[in-house]
């Protein structure tokens, strides 16, 4: 055995992985990939018999695997030099962009969705008014591989718009700043910058002006959704911004919150999600100085960076997050007063479910 | 468990082929038939309890058919084992697509043990072989085992004829440095060809077939997968032939460079050379092969493709893949001058045309999905996207065809023979290659579970 010694490399490469893997303490979580780590399964006849533990064996050992942060990356490496810009879904472009995979995006569901929101306007006597907010991929066109698999966002637009009264924000967008200061690289929304212009939209179409800028906060060290799905190791941090206006108080269901942002998730990974802490059912901002009176909002996460920015102008605005409300619609806007029901939604949500038209209470 | 899994290549492979080799010869083969039975009970330890009933039985109608001294005992001892190999075979693979196809649509399915194909077809093979005086009854049982179950070849063949393998059970195996080197180098090179280039090309055929409308990626996914079927089957046989090297055995090479097949024959000499020797050995020669006039030749054929066919999975796809390959082999013994008329090239490209369309009959679900791949294929309509995907895919193509091509690989043979030091390297470097794609990926499909 002794003139073996390639036999004997491997084998010792791998005999050496196993003695780390059974000696050294399993770690609970990889701060690269950012996710849980398995562990070893506990041993019991039944999870023997139907197969369970020892498919919690195989996961424990790839999970882990000593070095493993290295293999990770060494996999990245192989999958960026085989030339693959697709992964998960997420399309690598240049300069450190992301962008989502938009082909399967349906017109259709669009439709559904604003058809269903005007409906509702023109069942209880109001105005709808839709701000769609497009991709990146839309708006900083020039980082986009050619050719790439997107769905073409200015036809699912002017589908919205033949249903509704859409707000023009996709042009707006693309002029502001050429574009690039809108978005995240590596996650879906917006910045600051991006809801600055949603909101000098909203207020052209609602007849407000513009109140200046109030102070924009910013923390570094923040990798969005498209990262989760697709991490490079020596990928670039973006850098998260938003309004924080003065005066504004934060309802979710019967707790007042403290401030709009959610501090534990601004230390982590995805610091979008500490605005108005996340996504809830249903959330009221209130404002006692504010000239108006009362805005109802369908919305989704998008309109998070954007919210406080309108609640300026109403003493208060109730903002229903269509993905998670399950009350009746219908009942809300029967004791609403206010003339407008404004829909803040990312144009993706409305290409990819039908949430708004599946709402308990929508009128048929 | 399965070769491409952390815990065979951390845990059980370095254990096993160690202990193995150092333990005295009465020992061996119990050690492996044990270890055999760990590596099938790890991923489906319910079917055990089969394995025993098919090894006492296999071994005693082998003991007794050699004993016997009257040939209709012989013969009915023969029958009643191929009965039970078959049977089992037929009971867990087919019965509830014969019941479909009888028109008594009753649910029926049962989980097919893993690798029943193969065993089930060394065991009859055993038996005919001792029916037909060709080789000596294994006396013992655990060699026995040893022989039906040896995890290398248990769960995706290569199928093995006990001749090939009482010598090596019965002597001490100690293999020796060289069988050790190339025993680790197959198993590596197995490995990535089923990591590095099935599970990818896979994973783009998935891709691919889901782009809608557009012919370039229809035939971009065809050729992802019929990457991929060989990759992964071809990995699966040399990863064997690697392990068996380093257990003492010498197992039969599966493929041999299948793609530049000149004629549908020449694939066939190439592709899944054992199951082809089964069928010729045990089916086609009893039949009377090519002896028995023409008409009965045709006949001889359309019975073992249609076997084949069906081998490779209870539906009428599969039937109609096997048909596929009776009709073109038909064809091709009607102008047998054929292929060697047209230029190499050529030949080959059509032989390549052929399989592929075979391929797109295999992989899909009913006679309804393959039209509809069918129309996809000749659409004659683009997508702007569909540069894109050869792109995105382009490198990836590069590598598989070129690992398709004798020249290369013998080439890159016979470079790494010249260097030991440049081979170990590569080989480690391969591994760990291998490693970190395992470590990353969900994506490792087991093709086997209908065979």
């Amino acid at each position: 055995m002794r003139k073996a010694w390639l036999f004997l490399a491997v084998l010792g490469l791998l005999l050496a992985l196993a003695v780390c893997q059974l000696v050294l303490p399993p770690r609970n979580m990889s701060a690269m990939e950012n996710r849980m780590l398995a562990q070893m399964p506990a041993f019991s006849v039944q999870g023997l018999a139907n197969g369970s533990f020892t498919e919690g064996v195989e996961t424990f050992s790839a999970d882990q695997l000593p070095l493993r942060d290295r293999f990770v990356s060494l996999y990245a490496v192989m999958q960026t030099l085989s030339g693959k810009r697709l992964n998960e879904g997420v399309i690598s472009g240049a300069d450190g962009w992301l962008f989502d995979r938009s082909d399967g995006w349906s017109e259709r569901n669009v439709r559904l969705n604003a058809s269903s929101l005007q409906a509702l306007a023109d069942t209880c006597g109001k105005q709808a008014c839709l701000l769609a907010v497009p991709s990146s991929a839309a708006v900083c066109s020039d980082k986009v591989p050619a050719l790439a698999p997107l769905a073409d966002e200015e036809k699912l637009l002017a589908a919205a718009g033949s249903e509704t009264t859409l707000l023009p924000l996709l042009d707006a967008m693309k002029q502001a700043n050429g574009g690039h200061a809108q978005f995240y690289r590596t996650d879906h929304h917006w910045t600051a910058a991006g809801a600055w212009t949603g909101y000098e939209t909203v207020c052209a179409a609602l007849g407000l002006t513009p109140i200046p800028a109030p102070e924009t906060v910013s923390y570094p060290g923040f990798y969005g959704s498209y990262y989760a799905r697709s991490p490079l190791p020596w990928m670039a941090a973006d850098t998260f911004s938003c309004a924080l206006p003065e005066g504004i108080t934060l309802r979710v269901g019967e707790e007042e919150k403290e401030g709009l942002l959610d501090p534990a998730v601004l230390e982590g990974r995805d610091k979008y999600a500490a605005l108005l802490w996340g996504n809830h059912p249903l959330i009221e901002l209130e404002n006692a100085q504010a000239p108006r009176a009362e805005l109802l909002v369908i919305k989704d996460s998008y309109a998070n960076a954007l919210m406080s920015l309108l609640a300026r102008h109403y003493s208060r605005i109730t903002a229903v997050d269509a993905r998670y409300y399950t009350g009746n619609i219908a009942e809300l806007t029967e004791c609403y007063e206010g003339e407008v029901i404004l829909c803040i939604y990312g144009l993706s949500t409305l290409a990819t479910g039908r949430t708004i038209a599946l709402m308990d209470g929508m009128p048929y | 468990m399965l070769f491409s899994s952390l815990t065979f290549l951390l845990y059980f492979l370095p254990a096993v082929v160690l202990i193995h080799y150092f333990l005295p010869e009465r020992w061996q083969n119990g050690f492996l038939l044990a270890a055999s039975l760990l590596f099938y009970a790890w991923g489906d330890v319910q079917q055990v309890p089969l394995f025993v009933v098919m090894l006492t039985a296999g071994w005693a109608l082998g003991r007794l058919i050699e004993r016997s001294r009257s040939r209709a005992a012989r013969r009915w001892l023969l029958a009643a084992g191929l009965v039970l190999d078959l049977g089992t075979l037929f009971f867990y693979k087919y019965t509830g697509f014969f019941l479909e196809t009888i028109g008594l649509d009753t649910g029926f399915s049962m989980a097919l043990p893993l690798g029943i194909s193969f065993f089930a077809f060394q065991a009859a093979g055993y038996l005919i072989d001792v029916y037909r005086d060709e080789t000596p009854a294994e006396k013992s049982l655990v060699a026995f085992g040893t022989f039906l179950f040896l995890f290398p070849q248990l769960i995706a063949g290569p199928i093995m004829r006990y001749s090939d393998l009482s010598g090596a059970l019965h002597r001490r195996r100690r293999p020796d440095a060289h069988a050790l080197n190339t025993g680790m180098a197959y198993f590596t090179a197995g490995l990535a060809a089923k990591v590095l280039l099935a599970n990818p090309m896979g994973a783009a055929y998935e891709t691919l077939r889901a782009v809608p409308g557009d012919m370039l990626c229809a035939w971009l996914s065809l050729g992802s997968y019929t990457l991929q079927i060989y990759f992964d089957f071809m990995g699966y046989s040399v990863m064997a032939v690697g392990l068996g090297r380093m257990l003492g055995f010498e197992f039969r090479h599966n493929f041999h460079d299948p793609y530049s097949a000149r004629s549908i024959k020449d694939f066939w000499r190439r592709w899944h050379i054992t199951l082809s020797g089964w069928f010729r050995d045990y089916v086609y020669i009893p039949l009377g092969g090519s002896r028995r006039g023409r008409l009965r030749t045709v006949l001889n054929l359309l019975c073992v493709w249609c076997l084949t066919g069906l081998w490779h999975g209870a539906d009428w796809t599969f039937v109609l893949w096997g048909l596929w390959y009776f009709v073109l082999l038909c064809a091709e013994n009607a102008m047998p001058s054929l292929p060697k008329k047209l230029p190499a090239a050529l030949a080959r490209l059509l032989t390549m045309l052929c399989v592929m369309l075979g391929w797109a009959l295999f992989v899909s679900d009913g006679l309804g999905d393959f039209l509809l791949y069918l129309g996809d294929l000749f659409s004659f309509r683009f997508a702007s996207t569909g540069l894109f995907w050869l792109r995105e895919y382009a490198i990836l193509f590069a590598v598989g065809i070129a690992v398709c091509i004798p020249a290369v690989t013998g080439f890159v043979k016979r470079q790494l023979g010249k260097h030991s030091v440049l081979c170990a390297a590569a080989v480690l470097a391969t591994m760990l290659l291998c490693l970190a794609w395992l470590a990353n990926s969900t994506y490792n499909p087991f093709l086997y579970f209908r065979f």
